[in-house]
């Protein structure tokens, strides 16, 4: 399993073009994923990442478990820290 | 989120026709530009069509929630629509569309608008909230069931 933590630095947080282009990253991978702070919802389902209400500069954990989890991490933290496409 | 906060009886439309995003949207815009004197109606809708550009709004399971911000818009303003018949709306799981939030949000207010869709994707999350809207047959039942639930 691969564990991290990452900042929310787009102005917009995760709101739902960044929360769709989230779950569509993390349905590609086999692993399963789960994305939270208070608590953690499936990674891969829009609507529960939207349910977080992640403004700019929340703190997101992220749990990954399966074949591919490194990839996923990888991948998943590069699209977060380049705020989504969006700049920060 | 209380859905009262940004939802009124007279911003539910209930089993419209939709045909298209397109026309669905041009007639949205319409009704809501109709609502509001501030609110110019082909502003909103190219604002909208700009922001389907980006990606759909459609989240899956039906359900779409196509926004846009209006700098003239001094509170968020939510509209909530069912169709008759669901349509395209080249969603993220391809599968036709049949309920519609539309959410007119004001320039600043972001973290607001992340708290409002927060509360949008609670509701929409529950199959017996989608499934109780579809069930309905007017606007005004499609409010008191949609602020209820």
């Amino acid at each position: 399993m691969k564990i991290s933590s990452i900042e929310i630095t787009n102005e917009a947080g995760l709101h739902a073009r960044a929360a769709s282009k989230l779950a569509e990253m993390a349905s590609e991978y086999s692993a399963t994923i789960k994305v939270g702070h208070s608590k953690m919802v499936d990674g891969k389902s829009i609507l529960a990442l939207m349910m977080l209400a992640a403004t700019q500069g929340t703190i997101l954990n992220i749990e990954i478990k399966g074949i591919d989890e490194e990839k996923a991490m990888e991948s998943i933290l590069k699209l977060i820290s380049n705020g989504f496409g969006e700049g920060a | 989120m209380n859905l009262e906060e940004i939802l009124t009886p007279e911003r539910c439309f209930c089993r419209i026709e939709g045909f298209s995003k397109k026309r669905l949207l041009t007639r949205v815009s319409g009704l809501l530009g109709g609502l509001f004197t501030n609110l110019d109606e082909t502003e909103v809708f190219n604002s909208m069509m700009a922001r389907e550009q980006l990606g759909s709004t459609g989240l899956g399971n039906g359900i779409a929630i196509p926004h846009c911000r209006v700098p003239q818009c001094k509170e968020i303003i939510g509209s909530l629509v069912t169709l008759s018949e669901p349509i395209d709306y080249d969603a993220i799981d391809d599968a036709p569309v049949d309920i519609i939030f539309i959410l007119i949000v004001p320039e600043e207010k972001k973290d607001e608008h992340i708290r409002v869709l927060a509360g949008l994707a609670e509701l929409f999350n529950n199959p017996n909230f989608c499934h109780t809207l579809r069930k309905c047959q007017e606007n005004k039942q499609l409010f008191d069931n949609a602020i209820s639930l």
